[in-house]
């Protein structure tokens, strides 16, 4: 990641439409948000292309982004919605998936910070897509349930069930497969 | 929070952070294919557009120099007789060898053969009527208006014009005894809200609202405020178009063409309507309407300059030729003759637009135009000359056949057309370059026209261009 004068520079040369910059700016960028992306997505392709839409979003209104401001909490806010906009239009919230016995092949280590990112999204594909999005929003990206609600157009109530759940689910397989010891 | 959801939190978050798989190359190499966009989006409509005038102006103007190949048919008979030995017709001389063969390669008409060459039936109904009022006039008027031949016989003098009775005009006939003719042939989401898709829209109201401060929570809010509002606004504003799109739309337009008939010269016209848009499928919409338009169509002839000069040498061949003076000398010849057409007609067009584009920029749209007439005027104007009055000094005359709240012409002619839509707003500008060729006939002198030429529709509530 660039130091934050070199990338208040990055940006002001974006603003101007200079295109090795912009490459520039993408690829210092380009884990973080894919990382976010993939979270919410659950696999590369879709997380590449959910955060390419983001970048040309980000470079198509980077004349109205404000350099003294921090540009990565405005970059993943839009990587975010990206991602949603992404989920909705694939329509997989309707999706309702339930633990199965793929979870019998997942292989872990025994403690969570041995965790890897393939681990970690496997386990997460365990979980129903809503549980999921908002165990994101909430404990990865900071949401409130008021906001997630608003984001996803469900009952604050609604939030709180799925993060519950999604959290019972998350113990239960890590439980399960003995990847955590209490 | 339990330590282990902390840690698993926390796990995910250094995880993630950087997730750099490192393709970020072949990533960028994605994104150039969509960024930055093409500005050429809008470039065919102008490039269209501009093709569509030019080729307007290009056939205009061949239409409006192509009537240069004319064609004339030039007989010419002066008979003498003889009072005393009332030979009549057995001695008659014939002028036309000379100025027949002046005339080739055009046809040849024999005397008092009835000769209806090539041209078309609707065109030869058109100019029927000229011939009507030459054979009128030179039966009955003409010796009025005209002086009695400067060579009369002693027994009977034969009147002038008595031949323009037959012929076709486009192929230059008028024939009889007794004359010199001649004319010219010229011629989402189930129970989820739609996709929060200005995220453009809200970068930039959020990019100005980001304050200073580093709580990530507070901006959060800040921004699902904004988002919130955007999201309410841009479902209605959704609503209302899928509303709007299941509804019939209407257009208003205008437009200039080129009528032309057969060979003749084009004329450029006007015209201005109204059109329904019915939504039949996605892809295809049902249109009609009514518009009010001039369609004008002009047919001229004219003699050319060598037919001209052989006209005035038969006069001298006739003149020579008489065997005694007194002789009765008659010669006529039709020199130019023009046919105006003006309608003023109500066009009832019912096309089938198709939109081959998932944007639905443009449209290929087919169908059938009827017409009823609020007026039709033809006027028929066209010059002759007599050899024995003024030493041939043309004389024009018209004619003026008018009508009007008159005929309907079902399906008288096709619709091709381009639309090309330009939103304009919550509206749509389209241009709409077509072609109508004539499937049958318009108005009371059944004249086949065909038109090509540029609409300009104003689309209302346009949701052609999505």
């Amino acid at each position: 990641m660039p130091d934050n004068q070199s990338l208040v520079e990055l940006i002001a040369s974006c603003k101007k439409g200079d295109l090795r910059q912009q490459e520039l700016l993408y690829k210092q960028f380009y884990g973080y948000a894919l990382g976010i992306c993939v979270r919410y997505l659950g696999n590369r392709d879709d997380a590449l292309e959910a955060a390419n839409d983001s970048f040309i979003k980000v470079f198509k209104s980077i004349n109205s982004f404000n350099e003294n401001n921090d540009f990565k909490p405005w970059f993943r806010k839009v990587l975010v919605n990206t991602s949603l906009d992404y989920k909705r239009r694939s329509m997989r919230f309707s999706e309702a998936v339930e633990l199965t016995d793929t979870v019998q092949q997942t292989t872990h280590t025994s403690a969570i910070d041995k965790l890897n990112a393939q681990d970690i999204l496997s386990l997460m594909k365990q979980l129903n897509e809503m549980q999921r999005t908002v165990f994101n929003l909430y404990e990865i990206d900071g949401y409130s349930h008021k906001e997630i609600g608003s984001m996803l157009n469900i009952p604050e109530s609604s939030s709180r069930t799925y993060l519950t759940r999604a959290k019972q689910a998350l113990q239960q397989l890590l439980t399960t497969h003995s990847i955590y010891t209490k | 929070m339990k330590k282990s959801e902390e840690d698993l939190v926390q796990q995910i978050k250094s995880v993630f952070d950087d997730y750099n798989d490192g393709l970020s190359d072949q990533g960028w190499n994605e994104l150039r294919k969509k960024f930055p966009e093409k500005e050429s989006k809008k470039l065919p409509i102008w490039w269209l557009s501009g093709i569509a005038a030019t080729l307007l102006v290009v056939a205009g103007l061949y239409f409006y120099n192509g009537s240069g190949n004319e064609k004339v048919i030039l007989r010419a008979n002066n008979t003498q007789k003889d009072s005393s030995s009332q030979k009549g017709k057995a001695d008659d001389f014939k002028v036309e060898t000379d100025i027949a063969n002046a005339a080739k390669p055009t046809n040849t008409i024999e005397n008092n053969e009835k000769v209806a060459p090539t041209e078309s039936k609707d065109f030869r109904n058109a100019v029927q009527d000229v011939n009507n009022g030459l054979k009128v006039l030179t039966t009955e008027k003409l010796i009025a208006i005209q002086p009695k031949p400067v060579i009369a016989s002693k027994d009977k003098t034969e009147t002038l014009g008595n031949g323009i009775t037959q012929g076709q005009l486009k192929t230059s006939t008028i024939i009889d005894e007794n004359t010199i003719i001649a004319s010219a042939q010229t011629n989402t989401d189930q129970g989820v809200k739609k996709p929060i898709d200005n995220n453009a829209t809200a970068l930039e109201k959020d990019a100005k609202s980001n304050t200073e401060t580093k709580n990530t929570k507070l901006t959060t809010e800040e921004f699902l405020t904004e988002q919130s509002k955007i999201l309410a606004a841009n479902d209605n504003t959704k609503d209302i178009q899928k509303n709007s799109s299941s509804k019939t739309t209407f257009d208003v337009f205008t437009g200039t063409f080129f009528n032309y008939h057969d060979n003749n010269e084009a004329k450029l016209s006007a015209g201005v309507g109204l059109n329904a848009n019915v939504k039949v499928t996605k892809n295809v919409v049902l249109s009609f309407g009514a518009g009010i338009s001039q369609n004008k169509v002009s047919y001229e002839n004219s003699v050319p300059t060598e037919i001209s000069q052989a006209m005035f040498a038969s006069k001298d061949n006739a003149l020579n030729s008489a065997p005694v003076s007194g002789m009765a000398y008659s010669a006529t010849a039709t020199n130019d003759v023009s046919f105006n057409g003006r309608l003023l007609s109500v066009d009832l067009p019912m096309v089938v637009k198709f939109f081959p584009s998932k944007k639905q920029d443009f449209y290929i749209s087919t169908g059938i135009n009827s017409s009823t007439y609020l007026s039709q005027k033809y006027t028929y104007n066209y010059s002759w000359s007599n050899f024995g009055y003024r030493n041939g000094e043309a004389q024009t005359q018209q004619q003026t056949d008018e009508s009007s709240l008159k005929g309907f012409d079902f399906a008288n002619s096709a619709i091709i057309a381009i639309g090309i839509n330009q939103n304009l707003g919550k509206n749509v500008l389209i241009f709409e370059p077509y072609y109508r060729p004539a499937l049958s006939t318009m108005g009371d002198k059944n004249l086949r026209i065909s038109s090509a030429g540029l609409n300009l529709k104003f689309n209302f509530n346009g949701n052609s261009k999505k």
